[in-house]
C-alpha cells in the first residue's frame, strides 16, 4: 500500500505550508484529498504535484500559468487540438508550454517534430522580441540588459516621431 | 498607446455556472482614536460565506507607519473569542490543528514590508463572522498638526524577483519568491473596485490643542467638533471603495507641543513628548547658517510615476533650484531599473547649470521598474565625490515608493551614510517604508496623495531640509528612577517637523527631559518639564512606544544572507519575541491566533480557500504593473465569461512598470495650502514658475538693473499675497533670497525698504500685482500703494 499523509504531515513532508496546499487545491492546482471528511488523506501523487509546482515556480511560472499547463496535462486527448492549433502559431502564449511534450506522447498518429520553446518579450506596442528556450542565468542577464537598452531606444524613437507629426 | 480601461469588467463569477460569486469579505470598517503622537485603531472585518462547504478567507493588507497588531476578537452567532499572542510557528500550528479538528480558526500574521495576512478558516456555509482587529499606528506629526493615513487597499509594488500578470481582464496578480516572503499571499488587484467589499470609518481625534481644521484629501468626510482639541471624523457617504488610503489632516492653530503620558498596564510610567522645531529655532536665535547647501534630487521615473506626478516632480525640482545661491551645489539623479545622472558630480547652482538641468529634466519620462537603492547610491556617490572635495548634504527623493523587499533598501540606505528626505506620492500608501527610510537616515518624509500638488509639497520639503536647525540631538531623562528615552531620537531637527520622543520610567513622578544638540556651531541644551501621573494615556503611549520599537527593529530584519547576517538575524528574532511579549504586540516573530470550538464541528473537511481582492489604487494603471495589451489581444472567446484565475488564459508580461501615459488626470489641488489654489490655473501654479525663474543672486531676470528690481518686487508681492514670507510658507527660502537681492539694490530705497519689511513680517501689499509688469509707471503705483496701506 502506498504512503498516505494527513494535510499537516504532507506539509511537513514537502515544506509547503498547509494553508498554501489548501489554496492550491482551491485553485485546482492540486487534487482534493483521497477521501472526504474524517479519513481525508493525501498520497504520493499529491506530494509529486507539490514538488512539480515548486519546480515550475522556480522556473518563473505563475500559479495561473501552472494551473493552465496542468489542466491541459490532465485531459490531453480532449484539449490537444485546441492548444496546438490556437496558440503555438500565434505565439501569444508566453509560458513554457509544458503540456506539449506530454501531449506528444499521448497523441496517436505520426510523430511531430520536437517542439521548441520561445519566450516573447513585447518591448513596445509594435515590437516583440523572441528568445529561445530557457537561457542560463548569466546569459539571461546579458540578454536582458541588451533588451532593456533596445526597449529604451525603440520606445524613445516612437515617441519622437509622434512628436514630429 | 494603451487602450482605455474597460469599465466594470471585474465581476467575480463562478466558471462552472457563470453566476456571481458572493464576496467572502463584505465590509471593512475602521473606528478608533487618533492622538497627536499615534492612533489606536479597531478594524472590523465582516466575512460571509456563500459557499456550500466550509470557507477559508485570506485578507491581505499593509500596515500604516510605525504600526503593530495588538489583538483581535472573532465574533459570530453565539460566540466571541479573543486572540492569543504566540510565536509564529506555534500560532501556525494552533491554527492548523484547529482547522483539522473542524473548528473555526483565525490568525493574523505579519510578513516583510509590514504586510499582514488575516486568515479565517472554517466559516460555515451561509455564516457571518466578524473579526475586530486592534492596530496601534503612528501618525506623521508636523509642527502645526498631523497627517493620518490608513491603507484601505494595497498598492502593487516592484520587486526584481516578483512575477506579475493580468490573469483576466482588469484583474492582476503578483506572486513573490517564497524564499524571501514565505507563504505570504497577496490579493488580486481589481481595476474596477465597485464589485468589491465596502469600506467606511468613524474616528475620534484628540490632540490636546484647539483644532483649526480637520480635512481629508482622499475621502468625503463629515467632521463634528467635540470641544477643544477633539473632533469626530466619519465617512460622509454611506460607503466607499477599497481603492485608496484614507488620509486625514488635522491642523492645530498653535504648535502641537506637549506631553502625554501616565502609567501602563505594567505599572511603569510612559510618556510621549512633542517638541516643536520652533523650540530649536528659538534656542539658536535665528543663528544665520550661511553654509552652502548641497542637495541631490533623486527622481523616481518608474512607470507608475507616469503622467501628472512626473510632470509635477520636474517642475518641483526646477522651483527648488530657484532657491539656491550660486555658491550652493546640486545634482540630479533619475532612476527606474537603471540610473541616469545629470552630471558626474555636484555642480554650482549657476544659471547655466540650471538651464542644463532643465533640459535634462525635460528628457525624463516615466518607464521601467523601481530600483530605489541604485538611485540613492548614485546620488550618495555624487555627494561624496566631486571637485569641491565632497562632504555632507541632503538627498531629496521624489517617489511613489512602490517597492517590496524594503528591508534590503533600508540596509543600503543606512550604509550610504547620507540624509534621505522622502516626498511620497500616491493614493495607496508606502508611507510606512518612506517614513522609515527618512528616519533611519536622519531625514524627514512627507507623503502626498495624487490629488495634491506634488510641486508645492517638494518646495515645502526643500525649504525645511537644506539646513537643519539642529544636529547631534540627544535626549536623556532627569529626576526619574530607571528612566529612558526609547527609541533614540533622530539626530537632526528640521524646520516644520517636531521632535517626537517616547520614553518610560519605573513609575509616576516628576522630572525633566533634557535635550542636548548642536546649533549654529555651538552646543546647546533644552529642558522639557515632565510630570507622569498614574493612569492617564499611559497604556496607549506604552503601546505606541512598543509599535515604534518593533517597526524600527523589523526594518533591520533581513530574511537571509551571509553568516554574519544570519547571526544578526537570530539576534533580532530573539529581540522581536521579547518585545512582542513585553508589549503584547504582534510582529514578524509573534502572531495572533484564535480557535473557536463549536458543537457540530466536523473533523477532516478541508475548507475552500479564497483570497479577498482589493481595488487597484485609483492613480495606478493596470498596465503600469501588469501586461495589458497582450491580454486584451488574448481576451478572445476563451476568457469572456471567466474571472476565475484557474481557467483564465493568461499571458506573461514584462515586469517593468510600463508607461502610464493615459493616466487619469485628477483635478489638482494642494489641499493643505488653500492660498495657492486661488492662483492656480488649470493645475498650474504660477508661483512655481516664478520660483524657478529666480537667478542665483535672488533677483528675477531682466534687461536692466531697474527692470530686475521691479520684476523681483512684483514677484515678491505675489508670494506675499499667497501667504509666503521669509519665515512661513513653502516658498520662504525663495522669499528670503529675493529680499537679499532687494536689500543690495540702491534704487528707490524708501519703497524697497517698505516692501522688504513686509516680506519679513508677512504683510501683503494690497493690489493686483499679478497684472502689473515692470515699466516707468510702476514706481509711482508702488509708491501710491505703500502710502495708502
Amino acid at each position: 500500500m502506498s504512503k498516505e499523509w494527513t494535510l499537516r504531515e504532507l506539509a511537513a513532508e514537502t515544506g509547503v505550508p498547509g494553508r498554501t496546499i489548501r489554496f492550491y487545491i482551491s485553485r485546482g492546482l492540486v487534487d482534493p484529498p483521497l477521501r472526504a471528511g474524517r479519513g481525508a488523506a493525501y498520497g504520493e501523487a499529491h506530494k509529486a504535484r507539490l514538488e512539480e509546482i515548486r519546480r515550475l515556480q522556480a522556473q518563473g511560472l505563475m500559479l495561473a500559468e501552472i494551473a493552465q499547463a496542468l489542466a491541459q496535462e490532465r485531459v490531453p486527448g480532449r484539449r490537444a487540438g485546441r492548444i496546438v492549433i490556437r496558440e503555438i502559431p500565434k505565439m501569444d502564449m508566453l509560458h513554457e508550454d509544458l503540456a506539449l511534450a506530454d501531449l506528444e506522447s499521448h497523441a496517436p498518429g505520426p510523430a511531430l517534430p520536437e517542439p521548441e520553446l520561445w519566450r516573447a518579450y513585447p518591448v513596445a506596442a509594435d515590437v516583440v522580441v523572441l528568445l529561445k528556450g530557457q537561457p542560463a542565468p548569466w546569459r539571461k542577464r546579458k540578454v536582458f540588459a541588451a533588451l532593456r537598452a533596445f526597449a529604451a531606444i525603440v520606445e524613445n524613437g516612437t515617441k519622437k516621431e509622434d512628436g514630429n507629426e | 498607446m494603451s487602450e482605455p480601461q474597460p469599465a466594470g469588467v471585474f465581476q467575480p463569477v463562478a466558471a462552472e455556472t457563470g453566476k456571481p460569486i458572493e464576496l467572502a469579505m463584505q465590509r471593512l470598517y475602521l473606528v478608533g482614536r487618533i492622538l497627536g503622537v499615534g492612533a489606536r485603531l479597531l478594524v472590523k472585518h465582516t466575512f460571509r460565506s456563500g459557499e456550500k462547504k466550509p470557507l477559508e478567507v485570506i485578507y491581505s493588507f499593509g500596515l500604516p507607519r510605525d504600526a503593530a497588531l495588538r489583538r483581535f476578537r472573532i465574533t459570530g452567532q453565539g460566540f466571541s473569542v479573543s486572540s492569543d499572542l504566540r510565536p509564529v510557528e506555534k500560532a501556525v500550528e494552533v491554527y492548523e490543528q484547529g482547522l483539522a479538528e473542524g473548528h473555526l480558526a483565525a490568525m493574523a500574521r505579519t510578513y516583510r514590508d509590514g504586510l499582514v495576512n488575516l486568515t479565517v478558516g472554517n466559516i460555515r456555509p451561509g455564516e457571518e463572522v466578524t473579526v475586530n482587529l486592534e492596530i496601534i499606528a503612528g501618525v506623521e506629526t508636523r509642527d502645526d498638526g498631523l497627517r493620518f493615513r490608513f491603507p484601505f487597499t494595497l498598492a502593487p509594488a516592484y520587486h526584481s524577483k516578483a512575477r506579475a500578470a493580468e490573469v483576466a481582464p482588469g484583474v492582476g496578480e503578483i506572486e513573490l519568491p517564497a524564499d524571501e516572503f514565505g507563504d505570504l499571499v497577496l490579493p488580486q488587484f481589481a481595476a474596477d473596485a465597485t464589485a468589491l467589499h465596502e469600506v467606511g470609518f468613524d474616528l475620534s481625534v484628540s490632540v490636546g490643542h484647539p483644532i483649526v481644521e480637520t480635512a481629508s484629501p482622499s475621502h468625503a468626510v463629515r467632521v463634528v467638533g467635540q470641544g477643544i482639541g477633539r473632533s469626530r471624523v466619519s465617512l460622509a457617504t454611506a460607503k466607499d471603495l477599497p481603492d485608496r488610503d484614507l488620509v486625514l489632516d488635522v491642523r492645530t492653530g498653535e504648535s502641537l507641543a506637549g506631553v502625554v503620558g501616565g502609567t501602563g498596564r505594567d505599572g511603569r510610567g510612559y510618556f510621549a513628548a512633542v517638541v516643536p522645531s520652533a523650540a530649536f529655532r528659538n534656542a539658536t536665535q535665528e543663528a544665520v547658517n550661511e553654509e552652502p547647501r548641497r542637495v541631490v534630487f533623486v527622481i523616481d521615473r518608474s512607470g507608475s510615476m507616469g503622467g501628472a506626478p512626473m510632470e509635477q516632480a520636474r517642475k518641483a525640482v526646477e522651483a527648488c533650484l530657484g532657491a539656491l545661491a550660486e555658491s550652493d551645489r546640486f545634482g540630479i539623479v533619475a532612476f527606474d531599473d537603471g540610473v541616469e545622472s545629470f552630471d558626474k558630480c555636484l555642480v554650482e547652482a549657476s544659471m547655466e547649470n540650471r538651464e542644463r538641468a532643465r533640459e535634462f529634466l525635460g528628457g525624463i519620462d516615466a518607464r521601467g521598474g523601481t530600483e530605489l537603492a541604485a538611485g540613492f547610491r548614485a546620488a550618495a556617490a555624487m555627494l561624496r565625490g566631486g571637485a569641491d572635495g565632497g562632504g555632507g548634504g541632503d538627498l531629496i527623493i521624489v517617489t511613489d515608493g512602490q517597492v517590496m523587499g524594503t528591508e534590503r533598501i533600508l540596509e543600503q540606505a543606512r550604509a550610504a551614510g547620507v540624509r534621505l528626505h522622502c516626498l511620497g506620492i500616491g493614493s495607496a500608501s508606502q508611507d510606512r517604508f518612506l517614513a522609515l527610510l527618512a528616519r533611519e537616515t536622519g531625514g524627514i518624509s512627507r507623503f502626498l496623495t495624487t490629488r495634491e500638488r506634488v510641486d508645492l509639497g517638494a518646495v515645502e520639503l526643500f525649504a525645511a531640509v537644506g539646513r537643519p536647525l539642529a544636529s547631534g540631538l540627544e535626549a536623556g531623562m532627569e529626576g526619574f528612577q530607571d528612566g529612558r528615552v526609547a527609541p533614540e531620537p533622530q539626530g537632526f531637527v528640521f524646520d516644520g517637523s517636531p521632535v517626537v520622543l517616547f520614553g518610560d520610567t519605573a513609575g509616576p513622578g516628576e522630572g525633566r527631559l533634557a535635550l542636548s544638540f548642536e546649533a549654529g556651531g555651538s552646543k546647546r541644551t533644552l529642558d522639557v518639564p515632565l510630570a507622569i501621573g498614574p493612569g492617564g494615556d499611559g497604556e496607549t503611549v506604552r503601546l505606541l512606544q512598543g509599535a515604534r520599537l518593533i517597526t524600527d527593529l523589523e526594518s533591520r530584519y533581513l530574511p537571509y544572507g551571509e553568516a554574519a547576517e544570519k547571526r544578526e538575524t537570530e539576534r533580532i528574532k530573539k529581540r522581536l519575541v521579547a518585545l512582542g511579549e513585553a508589549y503584547g504586540l504582534a510582529n514578524r516573530e509573534m502572531a495572533l491566533v484564535a480557535v473557536v470550538e463549536r458543537p457540530g464541528d466536523r473533523r477532516g473537511d478541508i475548507p475552500k480557500t479564497t483570497v479577498v481582492p482589493v481595488g487597484l489604487p485609483q492613480d495606478v494603471e493596470m498596465g503600469a504593473y501588469f501586461s495589458r495589451s497582450q491580454v486584451m489581444h488574448a481576451a478572445g472567446p476563451v476568457i469572456a465569461s471567466m474571472a476565475m484565475p484557474s481557467d483564465a488564459r493568461m499571458v506573461r508580461g514584462r515586469f517593468t512598470k510600463g508607461r502610464a501615459s493615459e493616466r487619469v488626470l485628477y483635478d489638482m489641488a494642494y489641499l493643505t495650502a488653500a492660498n495657492e489654489l486661488e492662483d492656480s490655473d488649470a493645475g498650474r501654479n504660477p508661483l512655481i514658475d516664478l520660483a524657478a525663474s529666480l537667478e542665483p543672486d535672488g533677483g528675477l531676470p531682466g534687461s536692466s538693473e531697474e527692470e530686475r528690481v521691479q520684476a523681483t518686487i512684483l514677484a515678491l508681492l505675489r508670494f506675499l499675497a499667497a501667504g509666503h514670507s521669509t519665515k512661513i510658507g513653502a516658498f520662504r527660502v525663495h522669499v528670503k533670497k529675493m529680499v537679499k537681492f532687494l536689500e543690495k539694490s540702491k534704487l528707490r530705497p524708501e519703497i524697497v525698504r517698505d516692501i522688504v519689511e513686509r516680506a519679513k513680517s508677512g504683510r501683503a501689499l494690497p493690489g493686483e500685482w499679478e497684472k502689473k509688469a515692470p515699466g516707468p509707471d510702476l514706481w509711482d503705483e508702488l509708491e501710491k500703494a505703500v502710502r495708502q496701506a
